[in-house]
Parts: C-alpha cells; structure tokens; sequence
C-alpha cells in the first residue's frame, strides 16, 4: 500500500518493449501500414496493367519483384495487395472486437436468461466451419470486400464476447461498481465507464489475434478466387500463382512471405500484450 | 543467547528507482534464537516487509535488491549471496512465509482447497495432500472444512479467506515462520486463535517466529522480543515487557500511545506527519520532523543505536528523563 | 434516543451455499434482526467475520434485498419505494467499503470517484462540480491541487480511505455505513480516519452504522455496541457499560480475545475455545452454547429471546442475570 508511489515506471509501453518478439511484431505491422498508406506512391505502375514482359524473375530491370504471367509488376500488387489485407483484416476484427465487446458486456451485467440466450448464440457461431461458412456466404451473396469484412466479423466476435463477459461478471459485484451504483450512475455508464476499461486486456487481446484470423481468411477467400474481383490483393495474387508454381516461384512466395510476415506479427503482438496486460505476471520479478 | 536460528548482520536493501539507488532498509540487524518469537514493528512505508523479503532474497519487485549485509541461518549457513534455487528450497521447506495483503495471491476461479494443494505440490510435499489441505483448514478452524475445500475465494467471507491463505503458508511446517502482518486483516477471535496457534506451533515444534506487524497490542500478547523499526533503520529493541513499560524512542511512545484499547476511552492519537519517503530521509536523526522533543543536535547527527539493560535505543536524549514522557503535553 | 432514520425489523437472509456438485443449502447469513439507527448516532456493528455484519449493512443501504422483513427508512418500506422516493433514499444511504483499494476504480482518477455521486445523484457538471470535489478533498485533508489528479494506486491505504468517505459524504447522506473503514489500515492512520468520520458525523448529524471487528475502534467512536453472533444480535447496548461489563459471555470473550499494549496480560490463552460453527451448520439453542463456558442443557435446547435489562441494554442469554 506504500510501495506503489516509489513503483519504476511500469506501463504498458515500457513492458511491451522489453519483448524482443512485442518489439519486431510492432515494426513489422509499423511497416506494412505504412507500406499500405504509401501504396501509390510505392508503387512503380498500375498494378492491373499488364504488359509484354510476363513472368520475368525477380531483380529484372523495372520490376524489382518480377512480373506474373500477365506482365504486370509484382512489386506494385504486393503494396497496393497491403491495403487489402490490412484494410479487411483491421476492420473485421473491430467489428467483431465491437459486437463483441457490446454482446457479452450485456450478457455478463444483465445474466439470467438473457446471458444464456446469448451465449447459446455466440456458442452456435463458435461451431460453424469458419471457412465453409464464408466460401458459401460469398458464393451466395457475391464477393465484395465488404462483404467479406462483415462474414468475417460475425464469424469472429463470440471470442471476444466470451471474455468480456468473464470480466464483466467479476466485476460487476465489485466494491467500486457497488460504489458507482450507490452514487445514482445508471446501467449504462456503469458498464461503459466503470466495467469495460477494466477488461480492456482481454479486448485488445483478442482483437489483435482477430485482426491476424482475418487476414488469413481473406487470403484463403482470395486464393479460392472467392475475393474482390475489382482489387489486388495477396490472396488473390496466390490464386494466380497456382498455375506458374514451377515456372514463377516468386509469384507465389512473396505474397505467400507477405502474409506470413503479416499474421505471424499480429499474433506475436496478441500473445505480447496478453502478457504484458496480465496483471499477474506484471510485476513478476 | 544459545547460537541464533536467524542472525542478520546490517541488512540493506536497495530499490533502483528512475537510475538512482534508493535505500529503503538502512543497516538492519537483528536475530532470533530457536523457538524465540520476536516482533518487528513500525508504521506502513518503514521497511518491515522489504526488510523481511531481504531475509529470504525474493523481492515482489525487479527494482528491489540486496544491497549489503549478511543473514546466517540455522546451522551457519549464509543465506545471502545462494543461488536462487537452492534458495527457494530452504524458503518452501524452512522458511515458511506469509506476506501481507494475500488476496492478490488467491485465483478467483479456482476452490481454495485445491489453491492450498497447490502450494503443498509445489513443495513436493510427500504424503496425503487432500488429507493435509483438510487438516490445515482445521487448524485455521474454518467451519466445515469438507465443505470448504470446495468452495471458490467470493463463498467466503474475509476472514475466512485469509484463513486458508494462512494455511498454505504454514502447509510445510518450517523451522522459522516469517509472518508480514498476517492477522491485520482478521478479526480478533481469529486473531487471537491465528497468534494462540503461532505460539503452540513455537512450544511444540520450537519453532522461531519473526512477526511483522504495526500493531503493538498483538506484539505485547505474542513476543518475547520487539525491533522498533523507523525508516529504514531499527531505532529500539529490547524485551517485550521492558519496551512497554518503558518506553526509550519517542517513536516507540507515540506507537503505544497510538494503540486503541477496547478497555478504556482514551482521546485518538496519532503521530504528526507521516513517514518519511525513502527518496529523501531527513539528515540526522530520521524521526526529528515528527519528533516533539527533537534538539538542534537531531538534525545535524545521526543517533547511534546505544545499548543498556536489556535493550538499545537510537536516541540522542534517550537518557534525558524529559524523554520518558515525549507525547505527554502534545496529547491530541 | 433520536428518531429512527433507519431501522431493521426482523431481518432474516438466506444464502443458497453449495454443498456438493448440484446439492445447495440455505445459509442463515441474519437471522431476526432488528436494529434502529438514529440521527447524530454511532452504532459500532461487532462480531467474528461470517457473523453477518456486512449482510446487514448492504440490506440497510439496498444494495440486496431481504429474504424476510423489512428495512424502513424514515417509516417507508424500502421494498415499495419507487422512482424519486428510491432514488432520494439511494443518495441518502451511502458507504464506505471495507477495502479502499477495491472501493476504488484502479483506471478512474481521485477527482472522478469524489465525482461519482455528485454527477449520478446531483446531476453536476462542469465548474460547479470540479468546486465541488475541491472543497470535498479539503474536507477530507487531501490538498485538492496535489491529489486531484492521481490514480488510485498513487495513494496510500489512508489516502484510498479518504477519497472514499469523501465519496460518500459528496451527496449529503443522512446514513452512513462504514464496513471496516479502518482494519485495512496502519495503527498510526487510523486515529485520523477515525477523527474524520467522528467529525463528519456531529458536522452533519450523520447517522453512522460503524462495522468492526476492532472493540478498540468500537471503544473510541461508538454511543452504542451492538454485537453480532452467526446472524443474530446477542447483545446491545451504550458502549461505556457494554464494553466495560459485557452481559453475554460471547462479548466477554470478544473482549478477552481483543489485542492490548499490556504484556503482562499476555500468556493466558485468548482465543474463545473452539471453532466458528458454520452458518450452514448452526448449533440448536443459543449458537453460543458449543464455545460457551457457561452453556447449561437449557442452552443446547431453547433460543434464548434478546431481553431488555434496566441499565439500558438487550442481552440474549439464559444466564445474563446470573453471570
Ligand atoms: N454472496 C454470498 N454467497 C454465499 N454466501 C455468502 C455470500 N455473502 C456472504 N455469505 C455468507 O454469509 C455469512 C455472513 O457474511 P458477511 O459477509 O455478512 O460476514 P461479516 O460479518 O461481514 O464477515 P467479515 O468480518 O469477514 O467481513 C458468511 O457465512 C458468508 O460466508
Ligand atoms: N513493490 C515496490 N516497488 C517499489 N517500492 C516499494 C515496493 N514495496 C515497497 N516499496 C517501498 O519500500 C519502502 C519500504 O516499504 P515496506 O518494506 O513495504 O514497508 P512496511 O512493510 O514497513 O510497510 C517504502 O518506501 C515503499 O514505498
Ligand atoms: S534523536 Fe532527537 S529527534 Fe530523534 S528521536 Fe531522539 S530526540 Fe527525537
Ligand atoms: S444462553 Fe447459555 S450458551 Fe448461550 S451464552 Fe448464555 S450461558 Fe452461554
Ligand atoms: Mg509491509
Ligand atoms: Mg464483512
């Protein structure tokens, strides 16, 4: 009850940089927004315009990544590719992290039948086959990015609802909570103001492992030839690249690196924040 | 004194705060003899509880550290400078523990029978665990302990929660039990049973017990011996009995004097001020901003700790018969 | 004795407790209760931990809902208070937790828990709320410009202390609850803590319902004692005669069990000899009767009545007279 004033400064920043993996995780993400935010000025020429020089390797002149079987730049798909992904995977996630987050914060405050209503749902969606599910929504009602942001978010928000309401339920028999409700705060500003800053963890957690899902499964949705028709994006890239696997490897490994890269960065970033964030192992010495 | 279970030989203990070293415990030295039950006491922020995780090395914080001093135990070996593993045998099997405030130590979601399992497994403790956690939880007089095995931390009342947290600490029978304020938050029957069952496990096992606490009315009814403890340094020690009838360090008189007594109305004291940040201790004698009696000498010299009869005391007017009565005038 | 503000008329509370994987049990958490606390008052609420104090407390202030009787306050039914009448008695009963770290949002900062009440209840906004929360971290002795600011975890336990009660005095309450507003803190702060609740209460002419399981605390602030065993009141009474003659064996061996700076008193065994029966489980008769040194057959048989003696008090035992 002293100690805490003398405490080193210990914030959630500081702890996350003492992981090496937080560390490269956050550059790697750094650079594919950035990369993404550039993209027009990255790119060397119209992604979708093809040209006589197909299939050349990659460090051919003009054409640092090569060319596919079209003769359009490699290096120019890649990034306008980065908006794509990075667009549908950070949207997604933060529908889901939203509807999320609202779901199980009432699931959890409310209880009783309405809890079990809830989590009986978030159950049900748990259940369904993740990519089937998305194959036949966009087979069904036609492939769009939009689209695809909104099957991925309603296939990914019953993680987070789960969480939230754990935390929502501990807490809301808490001293302070008990404290907000004999001071006359309504429901509503119990859970926005009170609750839910305190199962941020959780939420960001997920969120972050969300965004990660996300771009996998547009990817996968790319590679089926189930994606945007109307844009670049790496999944789509792979989709092309299936039939040049011998002839044109890098037609498949970059944006293949890419993804990886990408996926593999926001769940080091989720796995490091789940530490940092745990109050438990906070102060481990 | 027969060869001590525990001597500590002017303990430091250092907190690296923004690049800088804060000293938060100043050159302790104390020592408890086999089956003595010896008390340290002292306002919260005066380093009872780093002092007492300097004795076993293991520090709630990275920042914290040892930063100078030697603690022999039982049998002379030097607990200081061990290798952490071979530390933390001794600290599981020897040195039982319990710390303050242990509701951070206790999972919500999980029973506390099996929390107190826990801690026996994590001790490779060789025998019937469930039979043990049962008979913990009686000895902490938890009502129907069958039951409570099973229970979750919120089924609980405070008190009962801080029971079982008690028997996992005493789960291993240690040779020397280091308690940091641990019935502070328990009510006075359990208090009472928590301090009747610490001096049987003593005459029984002769078991050593250092009880860290800021409350002088427990020290009085449990220990043979008492460390004042002021900022960072002990300022008096001596026999239980002679520290309370006579008092030397103004600190130790405001302490008895702050002490509620159910046994009579008595005006609320408190010592002005508060305990001093470790950032910046006052030059001199730590206690002369709170001091009523302080003279100019105070704040230029730090007082040594002298000994006499019994005990010593760190006090520039210790011998000063004005100083037997410091609070006396300023009662308020 | 003042008119009552609010008063408890034989309040009965039932936990369901597990007792296996499906099997539950009721728990008697108050059983019979009835106590009557007036303007300008001190109530000190004593007893072992599970003996209920804390239940009373939240059925007085509404936080839950009795299984059986009632709660009035000013003569009205809490149960049948609605909209305006519900809200009024919400800001007129407030509490002061038993752990200021946990009564304390960890992400909020001092100023806005002293807010809580004055925005939810008094509806304040803007200057006239941050005044407000200034002159209430005076109140309490925390220098507003300094602490304003901080969060919870950049206080100590008796600063945590502090912005609680200044919470709850924010909406002028008539009652206020305070569950062990000093056991989590240092000998030393406590007597400020203590001050301050004994001054807020002549200031403002609180009725305060004090809950401790320290007879010293009792000792210093309470008018009256009264004393909580496995759910029932055993006994009651002004605190200069409860505590210096206790009537019931069980506040004698609170009393023999309570902590003092006399080591000379200290090798006799204090504990009150055996366990604390289970509220599951509780003993026929007097509940008292297993760790009574004085039980007789009667007491293992009939409950004996909270009855009134002439110096004032209530006592709920077979032998008060005798002993
Ligand atoms: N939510 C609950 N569910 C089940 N049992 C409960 C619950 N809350 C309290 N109890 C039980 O009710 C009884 C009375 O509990 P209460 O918290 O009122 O005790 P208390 O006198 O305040 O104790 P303490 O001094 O430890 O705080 C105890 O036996 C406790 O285990
Ligand atoms: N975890 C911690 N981090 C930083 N400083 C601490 C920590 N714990 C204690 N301190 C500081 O060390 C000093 C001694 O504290 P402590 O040993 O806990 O005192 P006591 O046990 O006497 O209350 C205090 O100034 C306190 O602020
Ligand atoms: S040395 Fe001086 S200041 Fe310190 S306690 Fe003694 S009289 Fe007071
Ligand atoms: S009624 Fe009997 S058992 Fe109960 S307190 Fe009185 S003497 Fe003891
Ligand atoms: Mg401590
Ligand atoms: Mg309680």
């Amino acid at each position: 009850m002293t100690g805490l004033a003398l405490a080193p400064r210990n914030t959630l920043w500081s702890r996350l940089r003492r992981r090496p993996g937080a560390t490269l995780a956050m550059a790697a993400i750094a650079i594919s927004v950035l990369v993404a935010i550039a993209a027009p000025l990255l790119a060397l020429r119209d992604p979708f315009s093809g040209s006589a020089a197909s299939l050349l390797p990659p460090l051919s002149p003009g054409h640092p990544l090569g060319t596919d079987h079209l003769g359009r730049d490699l290096w120019s798909q890649l990034v306008y590719g980065a908006r794509v992904s990075l667009a549908v995977g950070i949207l997604a996630a933060a529908s889901a992290v939203l509807i999320g987050t609202a779901i199980g914060a009432i699931a959890g405050y409310v209880g009783g039948v309405l809890d079990n209503a809830l989590m009986r749902l978030a159950e049900f969606f748990q259940t369904l086959p993740r990519f089937v599910l998305a194959i036949v929504t966009i087979a069904f009602f036609g492939s769009s990015v939009l689209h695809v942001i909104i099957v991925i978010a309603i296939l990914s928000w019953p993680q987070t609802a789960r969480l939230v309401r754990a935390g929502v339920i501990t807490l809301r028999s808490a001293a302070f909570v008990e404290a907000a409700r004999l001071g006359g705060k309504s429901d509503t500003a119990i859970v926005v103001r009170e609750i839910l800053p305190n199962v941020i963890a959780p939420i960001v957690v997920t969120g972050s492992l969300d965004v990660a899902a996300a771009i996998l499964l547009e990817a996968g949705l790319g590679f089926f030839g189930l994606g945007d028709p109307n844009l670049v994006s790496w999944g789509g890239m792979l989709n092309q690249a299936q039939q040049y696997l011998r002839q044109a490897w890098w037609m498949s490994v970059f944006p293949g690196l890419a993804i990886t890269v990408v996926v593999l960065a926001f769940n080091l970033l989720g796995d490091a924040l789940n530490d940092a964030l745990n109050p438990r192992l906070r102060d481990a010495p | 004194m027969t060869e001590p279970l525990l001597d500590v030989r002017d303990l430091r203990v250092s907190l690296r705060r923004s690049g800088r070293e804060v000293s938060v415990v100043d050159g302790v030295s104390l020592a408890i003899a086999p089956g003595e039950f010896v008390g340290l006491v002292g306002e919260s922020g005066c380093g009872k509880s780093m002092t007492a995780f300097g004795l076993v090395n293991l520090f709630p914080t990275p920042a914290a550290h040892l930063a100078g001093g030697t603690v022999t135990f039982h049998g002379g070996r030097r607990l200081d400078g061990l290798p952490p593993a071979a530390m933390r045998r001794i600290r599981g099997a020897e040195i039982g523990m319990v710390f303050q405030d242990p509701n951070t130590y206790l999972d919500p979601l999980l029973p506390i029978g099996h929390q107190i399992a826990e801690a026996l497994r994590e001790h490779d403790f060789a025998g019937d665990v469930d039979a043990r956690v049962l008979e913990l939880l009686t000895l902490m007089e938890i009502p129907d302990p069958a039951l409570a095995v099973r229970r979750f931390p919120h089924e609980l009342s405070g008190g009962q929660r801080q029971r079982a947290l008690i028997a996992a600490a005493l789960a291993m029978n240690p040779k020397l039990l280091i308690a940091d304020e641990p019935t502070t938050a328990l009510d006075v029957t359990i208090q009472a049973a928590i301090l009747d069952l610490l001096r049987r496990l003593r005459r029984q096992l002769g078991i050593g017990v250092l009880l860290i606490t800021h409350d002088l009315g427990v020290i009085a009814e449990t220990c043979d011996r008492v460390y004042v403890m002021y900022a960072g340094r002990i300022v008096e020690s001596n026999t239980t009995a002679s520290l309370f009838a006579t008092p030397r360090h103004p600190y130790s008189q405001g302490l008895i004097k702050a002490t509620l007594r159910p046994d009579r109305r008595e005006a609320l004291f408190s010592i002005p001020g508060q305990v001093p940040s470790p950032d910046s201790p006052p030059a001199g004698c730590r206690f002369h901003p709170r001091c009523p009696i302080a003279i100019a000498k105070c704040m230029g010299q730090s007082p040594e700790l002298v000994s006499y009869d019994s005990g010593s005391v760190a006090c520039h007017r210790a011998h000063d018969p004005a100083a037997r009565t410091t609070w006396s005038a300023s009662a308020a | 004795m003042n008119a009552s503000v609010i008063a408890a008329h034989d309040l009965q509370h039932v936990f369901a407790m597990r007792t296996g994987l499906f099997a539950r049990r009721p728990l008697y958490a108050l059983d019979g209760v009835s106590l009557d606390l007036g303007r300008n008052e001190t109530i000190a609420l004593v007893g072992e931990s599970g003996s209920g104090k804390t239940t009373l407390g939240r059925l007085l202030v509404g936080l839950q809902t009795p299984s059986r009787g009632q709660v009035t306050y000013r003569g009205q039914d809490l149960a049948a208070l609605r909209g305006e009448a519900w809200r009024a008695f919400r800001r007129a009963a407030q509490v002061v937790f038993q752990d200021p770290a946990a009564s304390l949002n960890p992400r909020r900062s001092v100023a806005s828990a002293v807010a809580t009440g004055l925005e939810g209840h008094l509806g304040l906004r803007g200057t006239a709320l941050y005044t407000r929360v200034d002159e209430l971290l005076e109140n309490v002795g925390m220098p507003p410009a300094q602490y304003r600011d901080r969060l919870p975890h950049e206080l100590s336990g008796g600063q945590r202390q502090r912005v609680a009660i200044a919470r709850a005095i924010a909406v002028d309450p008539e009652v206020l609850i305070a569950d062990e507003p000093v056991s989590a803190l240092d000998v030393s702060v406590r007597a400020h803590i203590l001050r301050l609740l004994q001054r807020l209460q002549h200031e403002r002419g609180l009725a305060c319902l004090l809950i401790t399981h320290d007879l010293g605390v009792a000792r210093a602030i309470a008018d009256r004692v009264v004393v909580l065993y496995l759910g029932r009141i055993v006994e009651q009474g002004p605190a200069e005669t409860l505590l210096d003659r206790p009537r019931h064996p069980y506040t004698r061996s609170l009393l023999d069990a309570s902590p003092r700076p006399d080591p000379a008193r200290a090798r006799e065994p204090q504990a009150p000899r055996g366990e604390i029966p289970s509220a599951v489980n509780r003993p026929t008769g007097c509940h008292f009767h297993p760790r009574c040194p004085h039980a007789v057959d009667r007491c293992r048989e009939e409950t004996p009545n909270l009855r009134s003696f002439d110096d004032g008090r209530l006592a709920a035992c077979h032998r008060a007279e005798e002993l």
